[in-house]
């Protein structure tokens, strides 16, 4: 499942995001692994990105594979 | 399968039974009254704080503020429509937050002083009248921030719960009149002798004062004791008559004049004076003599009215408290709004312990309702909860981004969970724009929303109409993961143009309203006839129709499932691994959607020892996000009414009912398939699990299903779903149908023992994965039921007239003859008539199994199409006629006999 979000935050450290998955105004998906391949200087707040779910269920097992304006 | 009595068991398997379907609807969701609310005032009053409560007598206390903190009281006895809502009396104090709090004739008004002070006043007169104002406590900190909250425990005890806008204080209070002896005194004039005696609980001893002489006064006596409430004090005197009393009490930094006047006391006894409550440290009493012997005072008490403890913090931690309100079931249940020790903001609830869910004065941990990101421009203030029916909350959600917002919310509790549960209903939105939230109160058979420029009435009873004796058909189904029913009802008098409407009889008939079907039969009980309630539904759709002259109302309505699949998430829910198991992920799931939720008999240990990480995306439905649990587990999820039940599904399972015997199997089909996976394989991020049907591998070569769970942490957890899993295609590779007479208690998922001697089948157990119920009052009523697990059950409830429809005084009491109109594949069939009989003449309807068939009524023939296998649904055809050149379906060309394995 790929769902579109928003980045909210990013952490160059760990290269991991945290998103608002696009419908949830008020709560948001923090530590989601990020594509190694994104820079971190693109991960910037309020960029919409594509955030990918091999499992529906688990979000830890989520990752962000693109991100764009 | 419900329990049914013995005289209805009995009526449904005599081949000779009148049927008697019962269709209600109530206006209720979930089993919960869904309130209807009329808006009886509309002022002008500035929003500010804002409280209500209803009194023994039931009229309408509220308190409100205004811009300048001005406290504000206001007293509506005989609340309704016509009364005035716009009179308040000025209290004469400021104040910042209030509550409002009663029992009985008792009502007490707390208030947060401009100065920082709790301050507390009671009515023992429904409000009517008010004590002065007592100041219980100091509070340190930002006055404008600080909350308040109280709720009666009983006729005594009460609790104020205040904030200083970080923590949350606990102060217990009791009302309970009891005699204090006072712990000291004062002599001024030293014209006292043995001043102790006054107050040694002893009424033989005495302290006394020498006469100044007949006509004159003596000097006070006064008796002390730390401030205490109190509203009367008693004294127990001697030689007092023919005198004067004058007695003053001590409160506010000045004596106040008690009493004073002729004696009337009555030596060697009690007399005792009232005043309103007031805290009180001494009393003082003097006496004019009436004759020449000393004043005997032997005895003199405080009548304590209140009694209360220093406030003591909570055990929980928030950044901020932006509102706080409790409620009395068993334990102080408390409803909290603030920012999380994250600042995030959020609705939380907890419970003060008075032995009911936590021990006495303990604190439970905060449980989530709402939840925001503190970045996210959401907060969360003014909760306010009731106990009218079920646990009613409210509290406001503000929104300070683009289009924002500041509305209330309501959600309710589900009915059968504790407080400490922390089960509640998706908080739904309410029309209105409110920053500081709404009051919530009840009295009798309304519940009351107020805030200062508005009451909002409605009634807690939820409305019902039976709908029984205007039926014409009803078509109701059963099946993994759906459910739903259409009732057709007669309309040719106009009887349901109105519904919904007001004073209607059919005012609670309305979208969204809780419909139940009750199979049931005429039996030999007194109470005939007897139903079997448990179906229920909630309405989603009418539809009427007007063709051929004829004029009816189709309703049709969706059960638990539908439920389930109406909710939406609003937001992203995440659990991280080992937050909740699974019971309590579908417990969460059911609450929001408003239902119930148990387990019904045992329950696999995966089941509450899965604690997977789980998130419900905003937008997924809650039958999607339980699908996706049900999938991790070997139980299944059925409803019965508003209560969704899991229910561990064994082979071992014994059979719930018995067809073929003393039950007939009028018509079935029973099917054998392969697996749709007979090679299961299941994948941790360690662990790899892998399971082997090997005699059907043999048969057909292996046909693979993968499953990957990073929730699976240990090879039990993957072995028991790879064992959930060839369940789930085991119970599925049986399938069929069979048509008997209406078992009114038969359930999905029962397991019954079917025997069909041309089957051949002898006492095989097989699990229904599906139910249909047909009726129609022409033709006659028949259930079918789907079998898969090759068990099936499709009810044919004899085809007899609808006892209660129209047109039909005199219903048969045996069920009319039966046509059939069949066609084999090879062969035309003539049509046949087929009476329903016992058991033995099943020779007589066996040939049907095969075969779609139509029924005559004689004037509009009605079509039945079952397709109660293979994975496809059994639904009732349209009307159609049939076809001339009608072919059996190959599918059911070459029915295989079933081994006898309980599946």
């Amino acid at each position: 499942m790929i769902r579109k979000a928003i980045v909210k935050s990013f952490d160059a450290g760990t290269h991991k995001a945290t998103v608002q998955i696009i419908g949830s105004l008020s709560v948001w998906l923090a530590d989601i692994p990020t594509n190694r391949g994104i820079a971190s200087g693109d991960m910037l707040a309020d960029r919409y990105c594509a955030v990918l779910t091999p499992d529906p269920g688990q979000p830890g097992d989520s990752v962000v594979i693109a991100v764009w304006t | 399968m419900r329990t049914l009595t013995d005289t209805l068991t009995a009526a449904q398997k005599r081949p000779s039974t009148r049927p008697h379907p019962k269709v209600e609807v109530f206006d209720k969701v979930a089993g919960i009254t869904r309130f209807h609310w009329e808006r009886l005032y509309e002022g002008a009053e500035a929003e500010k704080f804002h409280a209500v409560t209803m009194p023994g007598d039931g009229s309408l206390i509220r308190l409100r503020t205004d811009a300048s903190n001005n406290l504000y009281r206001q007293r509506v006895t005989g609340p309704d429509e016509e009364s005035t809502y716009s009179s308040w009396t000025d209290w004469s104090v400021e104040a910042y937050a209030v509550s409002l709090c009663s029992y009985g004739a008792n009502v007490v008004a707390t208030r947060i002083g401009t100065d920082g002070h709790l301050y507390l006043s009671l009515s023992e007169d429904n409000g009517d009248t008010w004590s002065d104002w007592h100041d219980l406590e100091t509070i340190a900190g930002t006055a404008a921030d600080f909350r308040l909250a109280s709720c009666f425990k009983d006729a005594t005890n009460f609790l104020i719960l205040y904030s200083d806008g970080t923590d949350l204080y606990r102060k217990r209070l009791t009302l309970s009149e009891s005699w204090t002896t006072p712990t000291g005194h004062n002599d001024p004039d030293a014209t006292w002798n043995s001043e102790a005696n006054a107050y040694d609980d002893d009424t033989g001893s005495r302290a006394d004062e020498t006469s100044p002489g007949i006509g004159n006064w003596g000097k006070f006596i006064e008796l002390t004791h730390a401030a205490i409430y109190c509203h009367s004090v008693r004294l127990w005197t001697g030689y007092t008559a023919y005198g004067e009393v004058d007695i003053d009490i001590y409160y506010g930094g000045a004596w106040h004049d008690l009493y004073e006047g002729d004696s009337a006391f009555i030596t060697g006894e009690w007399t005792e004076l009232t005043f309103t409550l007031q805290s009180i440290t001494k009393v003082r009493a003097k006496f004019k003599y009436g004759q020449a012997h000393n004043i005997w005072l032997r005895e003199l008490d405080f009548g304590e009215l209140l009694t209360d403890e220093a406030g003591a913090s909570w055990a929980n931690s928030l950044n901020s408290i932006t509102g706080v309100a409790v409620v009395y079931q068993g334990d102080y249940n408390i409803i909290v709004t603030g920012t999380d020790p994250n600042d995030d903001p959020g609705v939380w609830t907890c419970v003060l312990g008075d032995g009911y869910s936590a021990a006495v004065g303990n604190w439970s941990s905060l449980a989530e309702v709402m939840l925001a990101e503190s970045a996210s421009g959401v907060t969360y203030v003014h909760p306010t909860i009731a106990l009218p029916d079920v646990y009613r909350a409210w509290f406001v959600e503000a929104y300070s981004g683009t289009e924002s917002y500041s509305r209330p919310y309501w959600t309710h509790g589900i009915a059968s969970a504790d407080f400490i549960s922390n089960l509640w209903r998706e908080p739904v939105p309410f029309n209105l724009t409110s920053s500081y939230g709404l009051s919530l109160a009840w009295s009798g058979s309304y519940v009351w929303l107020t805030r200062p420029d508005g009451v909002w009435r409605a009634s807690v009873a939820a409305g019902s109409v039976e709908l029984t004796t205007s039926v014409l058909g009803i078509k109701a189904s059963a099946r993994e993961a759906t459910g739903e029913i259409s009732v057709i009802l007669r309309n040719d008098d106009g009887r349901f143009n109105s519904i919904g409407e007001d004073d209607d009889t059919y005012e609670h008939l309305k979208l969204g309203s809780e419909l139940r079907f009750s199979p049931g039969y005429y039996t030999t009980d007194a109470g005939s006839p007897e139903h079997s309630s448990g179906p229920a539904y909630w309405i989603q759709s009418f539809d009427y129709l007007s063709k051929g002259g004829r004029s009816t109302l189709t309703v049709n309505a969706v059960d638990g499932w539908g439920l389930l699949e109406r909710w939406k998430a609003r937001r992203q829910y995440s659990w991280a691994s080992g937050d909740l198991n699974i019971y309590q992920l579908l417990s969460f799931i059911h609450s929001r959607a408003g239902l119930e939720f148990s387990a019904l008999g045992g329950s696999s240990s995966v089941l509450t020892d899965l604690e997977p990480a789980f998130t419900i995306n905003p937008g997924e439905s809650g039958k999607t996000a339980a699908l996706r649990l049900l999938a991790m587990i070997p139980d299944v999820l059925f409803f019965r009414g508003y209560f969704g039940y899991l229910k561990y599904i064994q082979s071992s399972d014994s059979e719930d009912y018995t067809y073929g015997t003393d039950h007939a199997i009028l018509e079935a089909h029973y099917h054998t398939s392969h697996k749709a996976a007979n090679r299961v394989q299941v994948n941790s991020a360690t662990i790899f699990t892998e399971s082997f049907d090997w005699e059907e591998i043999d048969l057909v070569f292996d046909i693979l299903e993968q499953d990957y769970d990073l929730a699976l942490t240990t090879t039990a957890r993957t072995g028991a779903r790879a064992t959930a899993i060839e369940r789930r295609q085991t119970v599925r590779s049986y399938n069929g149908y069979s048509v008997v007479p209406l078992n009114c208690g038969q359930e999905i998922y029962d397991v019954v023992k079917l025997t069909d001697q041309r089957a051949p089948l002898s006492a095989e157990k097989r699990r229904l994965l599906g139910i249909d119920h047909v009726l129609s009052c022409k033709s006659g009523i028949s259930l079918t039921a789907d079998i898969r697990g090759c068990v099936m059950n499709r009810l044919n409830e004899g085809l007899c007239t609808h006892p209660t429809a129209p047109d039909h005084p005199d219903p048969p009491t045996r069920r009319p003859a039966l046509s059939i109109i069949g066609r084999p594949s090879t062969s035309p069939m003539t049509p046949a008539t087929y009476r329903p009989t016992a058991p033995t003449a099943l020779s007589e309807v066996e040939w049907v199994v095969f075969l779609d068939f139509v029924m005559m009524d004689g004037e509009h023939p009605r079509h039945m199409t079952v397709q109660g296998f293979g994975g496809h649904t059994p639904t009732p055809a349209p009307p159609r006629r049939p076809s001339p050149t009608y072919q059996r379906p190959s599918k059911y060309n070459n029915p295989s006999p079933l081994t006898g394995e309980a599946r």
